[in-house]
């Protein structure tokens, strides 16, 4: 489960904690669709597709360092080694690891982010996208992480014929 | 929306305010549904492909019916209940022998083009106007675009793997 997060729906918040609740369920839906698998189920492809769910996982991990941390504040504030493989597990690297690294990603994302002004431009963006906000990062990254969890979704059916939409509402 | 190739999907806009970064993503998704849909058979399109039984037509018929459920129905509080009858959640997965993906299509189009022009007549401050559901007093049109946006990312990504299971295209 994502830290601090219950699920309680928040439409009533100011902007800042309707985008804050909405990026928090999709992550948690992700968590929640690896949970309750053994490391060879999480590495399990379904072809024709090369996704699996682990590979879901540190991809989405890559993902907020690169557009809530270092995108955001600059690589002089912050830099990360790009992982060798961001879709596979490396030699010595376990399932968990992967797991317990997206939820410290998330929690240092979220501490970045509560500092900030919704109106922040990114420091350190994509070329395409010079002058882009934190609104406009926050944005994104729900519907990325939304879209991975449509494919999780899928996947974690054909393994185990698990379905539901998160953990509150199955 | 006009025609949509995948050249021509447009992008969120990167400068704005905050309806027009809302709306932004939302076409942007909504097109994607769209590009998903395209370039294949009838047959195709509407056969499952995997085993959860949804096909891409299913899918636009489903978020074509969420849009009007959410826009409509819940935040404007009309009943629709003449012109399409009363939401059935099962039907709207059910795509029937007369309707052709260019059908289906076209009304998602409709669809999306008469919440766009709710939102754009409204502030995203303003609240829910149904009482149906007396615990979502209160709810912002602001959470109802976020939610629509969340949704139809989800269902892109449940589109994603239908398609390569179709014919092997993949692409954001």
């Amino acid at each position: 489960m994502v830290d601090g997060f219950d699920g309680t729906e928040n439409w009533t918040g100011d902007e800042r904690a309707q985008l804050q609740w909405f990026l928090n369920m999709q992550r948690d839906m992700l968590l929640w669709k690896v949970e309750r698998l053994s490391d060879d189920q999480l590495r399990q492809t379904h072809p024709p597709s090369a996704l699996t769910l682990i590979g879901l996982v540190k991809h989405l991990t890559r993902v907020e360092r690169s557009w809530l941390q270092q995108d955001l504040l600059g690589p002089g504030e912050i830099r990360f080694g790009d992982p060798a493989d961001e879709w596979h597990l490396e030699p010595g690297e376990s399932c968990a690891d992967v797991i317990d690294r997206y939820r410290e990603t998330i929690r240092r994302s979220d501490e970045i982010v509560a500092g900030l002004s919704l109106d922040t431009v990114l420091a350190d963006p994509h070329p395409l996208q010079k002058g882009v906000t934190l609104r406009w990062a926050l944005f994104h990254m729900i519907e990325e992480t939304a879209r991975h969890v449509g494919h999780a979704d899928l996947i974690r059916e054909s393994i185990d014929g698990a379905v539901g939409q998160n953990r509150w509402h199955p | 929306m006009a025609l949509v190739d995948r050249y021509t999907r447009p992008e969120p806009p990167i400068a704005g305010d905050e309806r027009e970064i809302l709306l932004g993503f939302l076409d942007f998704l909504r097109e994607t549904l769209i590009l998903k849909t395209m370039d294949l058979s009838e047959e195709d399109a509407r056969e499952p492909h995997i085993p959860s039984g949804m096909s891409l037509l299913s899918i636009l018929k489903h978020i074509t019916a969420v849009e009007r459920h959410w826009f409509r129905r819940e935040f404007l509080d009309e009943n629709l209940d003449a012109e399409f009858g009363p939401r059935d959640r099962n039907a709207e997965w059910i795509v029937m022998e007369h309707e052709t993906a260019d059908d289906l299509r076209a009304a998602y189009r409709e669809t999306c083009e008469k919440s766009n022009e709710i939102v754009r007549a409204h502030s995203l401050d303003d609240t829910i106007r149904s009482t149906a559901r007396p615990e979502r007093e209160g709810m912002q049109l602001r959470w109802i675009v976020a939610h629509m946006i969340e949704e139809t990312a989800r269902h892109a990504g449940h589109m994603d793997l239908i398609r390569e299971a179709i014919d092997g295209e993949v692409g954001e």
